[in-house]
C-alpha cells in the first residue's frame, strides 16, 4: 500500500533523488537547466566540433557526433550538477569517437575484404589529408594551423584525444583519465609521447 | 627549467592555434551547430511535456484501478454473513450426491413430507 502511494506520488511529480539522498521535482528541474544545458553547449560546441572534426577528419561526422554527444548528456545527465556536465560531456564525446573509429575500421576491413570478392565498391569515409593541400590553399588558411592539423591527425587516436584534452580543454590527469576510460599512468605516458611528437614536427613551424 | 618553460611556451602556442581555429570557423558549420543544439534542447523538451501529462493519466488509471479493487474485496467480505448459509447447503447437496438412498426417494421427497405432515390423521 504504501509502495502503491509512493509510486503513485513520484509519478505525478516526477520526484527524484539526488546526489545525498533528498528528493526533488527531476521535471521542474530539467526545465530550470534547459536553459543552463543550451549555455554549457554553446560554450563548448565549437571545441567538441573541432576535437571531433581532427579526429575523424570528416566534417559531417563531426556534426554527428557532436549531436550524439550532446543528446546523450541532455537524455542522461540532465539532471546532475551544472559543474559535473563538463567532464561527463567529455567523456561522452571521446565515446562517441573512439566508437566512430571501430566502425569505420571494421566497414573499411569489410570493404576490402568486399571489394576483393566483388566489383561493388563501399563507399570509404572521405579523409581531408590537409598537408596536401596546394599552397595557394594554404596561403589562404593559416599554414600553422594545416601543419598542426596534419601532425595531430598523424598521431595515433588516444594520444591525440589525450593530447586536446590535456593541452586545449585544460583537464587534469585524473580528469583525462576519466573521460578517456584509461589508468593515469597510460594517460602519462599519451600525453608525453604527444608532445614530444608535436614538439619534433611543429617546433619551428609555429614560431613563423 | 628554460627546457620546461620552453616546452609550456610550445603548448600555449599550439592551445592559441586551435583556439583561433575554432574563431575560424565558417558560417554554414556554425548554423548546423547552432542548429543541433536547439533540436537537442527542444525534444528533450518536448519529451518532458509529454510526459507530464502521460504519468498523471497512468497514475489516474492505476488509482481507480486500486480504488476498484478495494470496492470490490469490501463488498465481498460484507457477504461474508450469509457464507455459512451457502457452504451448509453446499453440504447437504454433498450428501445427497453421495448417498446410498435411492434416487426416487429424493424425487418424492414432498409426498413423503406431506404424508408425515399428515400422519396424525
Amino acid at each position: 500500500m504504501s509502495f502503491f502511494i509512493t509510486y503513485t506520488y513520484d509519478s505525478l511529480f516526477t520526484l527524484g533523488y539526488d546526489g545525498q539522498g533528498k528528493r526533488f521535482n527531476s521535471r521542474r528541474k530539467f526545465l530550470d537547466n534547459s536553459q543552463a544545458l543550451g549555455n554549457f553547449f554553446s560554450s563548448i560546441e565549437k571545441r567538441a566540433f573541432r576535437r571531433a572534426q581532427i579526429a575523424t577528419g570528416n566534417t559531417d561526422d563531426a556534426l554527428d557526433i557532436v549531436q550524439d554527444a550532446m543528446l546523450s548528456l541532455t537524455n542522461k545527465y540532465a539532471n546532475k550538477e551544472a559543474q559535473d556536465w563538463e567532464l561527463l560531456f567529455h567523456k561522452i564525446l571521446s565515446n562517441r569517437i573512439m566508437d566512430w573509429h571501430r566502425r569505420t575500421a571494421i566497414r573499411k576491413r569489410f570493404g576490402t575484404w568486399l571489394s576483393s570478392n566483388d566489383d561493388d565498391e563501399l563507399e570509404e569515409p572521405e579523409f581531408e589529408d590537409l598537408s596536401a593541400r596546394s599552397p595557394e590553399e594554404i596561403s589562404q588558411t593559416d599554414q600553422s594551423l594545416v601543419l598542426l592539423e596534419a601532425a595531430l591527425q598523424e598521431m595515433p587516436l588516444k594520444q591525440q584525444q589525450v593530447f586536446l584534452l590535456r593541452t586545449w580543454e585544460g583537464l587534469s590527469e585524473k580528469e583525462t583519465s576519466v573521460a578517456m576510460s584509461c589508468s593515469v599512468g597510460t594517460i602519462k605516458s599519451h600525453y608525453s609521447r604527444a608532445r614530444s611528437f608535436l614538439k619534433n614536427k611543429l617546433e619551428y613551424e609555429l614560431d613563423r | 627549467m628554460s627546457e620546461k618553460k620552453s616546452d609550456q611556451q610550445f603548448l600555449n602556442e599550439v592551445k592559441q592555434e586551435l583556439d583561433d581555429s575554432c574563431e575560424r570557423l565558417d558560417a554554414q558549420t556554425l548554423s548546423r551547430l547552432n542548429h543541433i543544439r536547439h533540436q537537442v534542447l527542444e525534444g528533450a523538451i518536448k519529451e518532458n511535456r509529454f510526459s507530464f501529462y502521460q504519468r498523471p493519466l497512468l497514475s489516474g488509471g492505476a488509482l481507480a484501478f486500486f480504488t476498484l479493487v478495494l470496492a470490490v474485496s469490501f463488498n465481498f467480505n460484507s457477504d461474508s454473513g450469509n457464507d455459512a448459509d451457502i457452504a451448509l447447503s453446499e453440504l447437504e447437496d454433498i450428501e445427497m450426491l453421495t448417498t446410498e438412498d435411492s434416487f426416487e426417494l429424493y424425487e418424492e421427497m414432498e409426498f413423503y413430507q406431506w404424508l408425515s405432515m399428515n400422519d396424525g390423521f
